[in-house]
């Protein structure tokens, strides 16, 4: 097998538990780190989180991973769509 | 125009009269909804959430939106005949409860699109802009709208009785004409809630686990309800598969395995042509070591795939402000590359 899906989904894996993890301390949310679907919703629908959240979450991320996933002018809406999404930036940004 | 189209670039209305509505009345209404259904409902008036009924094997039966409207609860149920659900409803309501299962005749008429905000305006009032999404509310002619679409764009839709809902179709039309009013069919509605990663309980695969098809946030970890001894049960070993999203060439079909070196790791559910760009999209069930996107090694019967995160598109209605946009204004709008509609 190509080392390189290994590495990938190894380290695709790792940032999905931390990033779960966080999202559950960061946002108190009464759900298990295990049960956050990859492809969740951030918002409205999912984990229903709102616009205060919002920044509390792109603060406890960047934080967390050491990665900007805000631009100058914000998030992206394409970034804070999913908890994938999200994964989706910070591996590119690690 | 296409309805797809429609859709992502100006609005589009649709009609459909597949959906079961039912209604509980009496006190103990919320009761009985929240016992049958998956999710813990803490539900305020007015407010609507998306929810599960489950098969006593812990797979899913039905998709349901709820709505509370002053102490009534709304089902909107798809994937379950409105005589099966109100036979499964009063089996659990118990002796001395005050509560009765009313069957309508309602029928669906919606719209959705970036600028579905502005026809709902002007055919209602300004005010149903600041609804939040998942919202229930009264519209003209008595009609039960909710502000829950699944197109990810704004959305609402209104249920009323067949001939009411005539004249709500034929209004809405009249007054959607400036706006490019397109019309879309439940195919169009389908493609659209895959693109943007919603449940569509009628597409292969669809009565699974929900764990397994990402809509464990429908489901409770606290209460019990039909079938959700069967799904801890399921979780207990942890989880197995995963449902994934991908892109591929034209030619990837549902049905086929997805393999990884020529070791099959899981099978195409659900395929469809990318609408406004080359090739495929749709969902894989793969074995959970497997299930992450970002992957160009997996193949799809003889096809290359890769897999993606949900939703595929990026809507139009996400840079729409309806406080400073409008219709007439859309081209000032600074849309960045890759809106879903600008290249279709």
């Amino acid at each position: 097998m190509d080392p390189a899906v290994v590495d990938h989904l190894q380290r695709r894996e790792a940032i999905l538990q931390r990033l779960r993890a966080t999202l559950v301390e960061s946002l108190d949310l009464r759900v298990e780190p295990d049960a956050i679907d990859p492809d969740a919703a951030l918002f409205g629908t999912g984990l229903r989180l709102d616009s205060i959240d919002a920044l509390e979450l792109v603060v406890a991320v960047e934080t967390e991973f050491g990665v900007e996933i805000a631009d100058r002018d914000g998030a992206s809406p394409d970034i804070l769509r999913t908890v994938n999404t999200l994964v989706d930036r910070i591996q590119e940004r690690m | 125009m296409t309805g797809i189209d429609a859709i992502r670039s100006s609005v589009a209305l649709s009609r459909r009269d597949d959906l079961a509505v039912l209604r509980l009345t009496g006190e103990d209404a919320w009761d009985l909804a929240d016992r049958v259904l998956s999710s813990d409902l803490h539900l305020r008036d007015g407010q609507v959430r998306q929810t599960l009924l489950l098969a006593d094997d812990g797979t899913i039966a039905a998709d349901v939106r709820v709505a509370a409207e002053d102490e009534d609860i709304w089902l909107i149920v798809e994937g379950m005949s409105d005589v099966s659900l109100i036979e499964l409803l009063r089996s659990h309501i118990a002796d001395g409860e005050d509560v009765s299962v009313e069957r309508t005749d309602d029928v669906c008429v919606a719209i959705d699109g970036p600028f579905a905000w502005e026809l709902a305006a002007a055919w209602d009032s300004p005010g149903i802009v600041g609804l939040p999404y998942l919202s229930a509310f009264r519209g003209p002619h008595g009609a039960l709208g909710l502000r829950a679409n699944t197109t990810g764009e704004f959305g609402y839709a209104f249920f009323a009785a067949p001939d009411v809902a005539d004249r709500i179709e034929a209004e809405l039309t009249a007054i959607g004409e400036p706006l490019s009013l397109g019309r879309a069919e439940l195919a169009d509605l389908r493609a659209c809630a895959l693109e943007n990663g919603f449940f569509d309980v009628t597409a292969p695969g669809a009565h699974g686990h929900p764990a397994e098809l990402q809509l464990r946030w429908r489901v409770s970890e606290r209460k019990t309800f039909p079938g959700s001894d069967a799904l801890r049960a399921h979780l207990a070993g942890g989880l197995e598969r995963r449902v994934t999203g991908f892109r591929g060439p034209d030619g990837v079909a549902a049905g086929a395995p997805v393999t990884l070196d020529g070791t099959r790791i899981g099978e195409v559910l659900q395929v469809q042509h990318a609408h406004g760009s080359d090739g495929v999209l749709g969902l894989a069930m793969l074995d959970i070591a497997w299930a992450h996107p970002g992957v160009d090694a997996y193949r799809a019967g003889e096809h290359a795939i890769r897999t993606v995160s949900r939703p595929f598109v990026l809507n139009r209605s996400l840079f729409v402000r309806p406080q400073t946009h409008s219709w007439r204004t859309r081209d000032s709008i600074p849309y960045p590359s890759g809106v879903a509609g600008l290249d279709g």
